[in-house]
């Protein structure tokens, strides 16, 4: 654990400085003007977000792997 | 490597500067953490509000017609007169425009000075002239909103949560401080699953909170910025207005029945100001006027500028322009912010992505107290520890 390589600064917050502008500049646009700023806003704000379904999808994914492997030994063990 | 590279550094954070930081983000959460709550929650039907209204309003909407009433229609003078038969014995204290239909409305109360608790808001159609009746009231919306607002408390209620808005800041920033060296070892949209349930709730109050950071500071400063909105407005009023209205500063403020044509003062105005679109009247006497003029406040004439208001200050006796002044950066500033708190400036889509929003602040809040209360006490070295390995040490307690 201790030799896992550290992050810098630079690498903690890149995808958050990314997300951060986004979010503004889609809050921005839509306050600024309407038809397609509204629609390029909507998006930029939904992309912001992205991360959060990717997370908890991995993580679905992930949990139903573990339970697939636990199902198999537990199938090796019953037979 | 140079010593000199903060961003591309390795450097590990202090002990003692995790401590000051975990303190900060600990009290300034914890502290307004309930009313956070409550704002959250309470936010949430609000910002469908328009929604709701219209659909619990049906009839009254559905006959209007699609002439803007801040455009055209019948003349000011004779809906005003429509609207106070209704209130026999009332004054006029505002009267505002639709830039989407006909509606037209107009606020009554017993005197010009009247408190909001007593005024009431009549609905008129400008392009038929008929009144529509008082406008509907939604009770359960209204209580969330003086909730949302003040707390049923007034002022003081008000700048109770502004504080609590500028201490959610004060959390947010910290938060981010905090987010470097927990992160430190990991990577982004890290969802530890198979730890203990801790270890999964920092990861998620790390993920959500990182990624609904902008969000979070603009709402929350917006929210702050509008929580002082009455002061700021008092004090436009007997700055500005005052300064625009030197001449009148010795006569007595103008009785309701010298009130001259609002149609007269509105071609006034925009003669002053063409091409904008009026949003709203604030007649003699009330906070958003003077003692002896309408302030008709028009909307910029672009869509940047569009929340931007531009007071005409009219003489409500002789319909003759006083003075037109864009009002001062600090209002401009409280103008920009409420659509950017209500987040209803970018249609229905615009609101689901800002309930969205509500709901991951209420859980980064919730994973926070759970965070913070679910521990024996004197343990901060141990949170220290949790902070520095990214959740892989101190959390044992």
């Amino acid at each position: 654990m201790k030799h896992k390589p550290r992050n810098t600064l630079l690498q903690t917050f890149a995808i958050p400085s990314a997300l951060a502008v986004a979010t503004v500049a889609g809050l921005i646009l839509g306050l600024t003007g309407d038809g397609w700023r509204d629609l390029v806003s909507w998006l930029l704000l939904i992309i912001s977000l992205l991360p959060i379904h990717a997370a908890f999808a991995l993580r679905r994914s992930s949990a139903h792997r573990n339970a697939r492997v636990s199902n198999s030994r537990l199938e090796r063990k019953t037979s | 490597m140079t010593q000199f590279e903060p961003l591309g550094s390795r450097t590990v954070m202090s002990r003692e500067t995790i401590k000051f930081w975990y303190l900060v983000h600990k009290w300034s959460s914890l502290i307004p953490m309930a009313f956070l709550l409550m704002l959250c929650v309470t936010g949430l039907p609000l910002i469908f509000h328009d929604e709701i209204d219209a659909a619990m309003a049906d009839e009254a909407g559905s006959a209007l017609a699609e002439t803007p009433s801040a455009e055209g229609g019948l003349p000011l003078d004779a809906m005003l007169e429509t609207a106070l038969e209704q209130r026999p014995g009332e004054v006029p204290l505002f009267m505002a425009f639709s830039q989407d239909d006909s509606l037209l409305t107009v606020t009554t109360g017993p005197s010009p000075d009247a408190d909001g608790s007593q005024m009431t808001l009549l609905f008129l159609d400008r392009a038929t002239g008929e009144s529509l009746g008082p406008a509907p009231v939604n009770q359960l919306m209204d209580f969330l909103l003086t909730l949302h607002t003040d707390m049923f408390l007034g002022l003081p209620g008000m700048w109770a949560l502004g504080v609590c808005g500028i201490l959610f800041l004060v959390a947010l920033v910290s938060g981010i401080v905090l987010y470097a060296p927990f992160m430190r070892r990991l990577p982004f949209g890290t969802v530890r699953t198979d730890r203990k349930p801790r270890t999964r709730r920092l990861d998620e109050h790390n993920l959500l909170g990182v990624v609904a950071f902008a969000w979070m500071i603009v709402v929350g400063a917006t929210g702050a910025i509008n929580a002082f909105a009455d002061p700021l407005t008092d004090s436009w009023r007997e700055s500005e207005v005052a300064a625009m209205t030197a001449a009148y500063g010795a006569q007595q403020p103008l009785s309701p029945d010298e009130y001259g044509s609002l149609d007269a003062a509105m071609a006034a105005a925009q003669e002053a100001l063409p091409g904008r679109s009026p949003q709203f009247i604030g007649f003699p006497g009330g906070d958003w006027s003077s003692g002896h003029h309408y302030a008709i406040f028009f909307q910029g004439d672009r869509p940047v500028t569009q929340n931007l208001l531009t007071p005409a200050l009219v003489d409500a006796r002789s319909s003759q322009l006083t003075d037109a002044r864009t009002m001062p950066a600090i209002n401009q500033a409280l103008m920009m912010s409420k659509p950017l708190h209500f987040g209803d400036y970018g249609g229905l889509p615009l609101k689901i992505i800002w309930a969205v929003m509500t709901l991951i602040t209420i859980w980064v809040l919730w994973t926070g107290i759970l965070l913070l209360l679910r521990r024996r006490s004197g343990r901060l070295e141990r949170r220290i520890a949790e902070i520095q390995s990214g959740g892989t040490l101190g959390s044992a307690a």
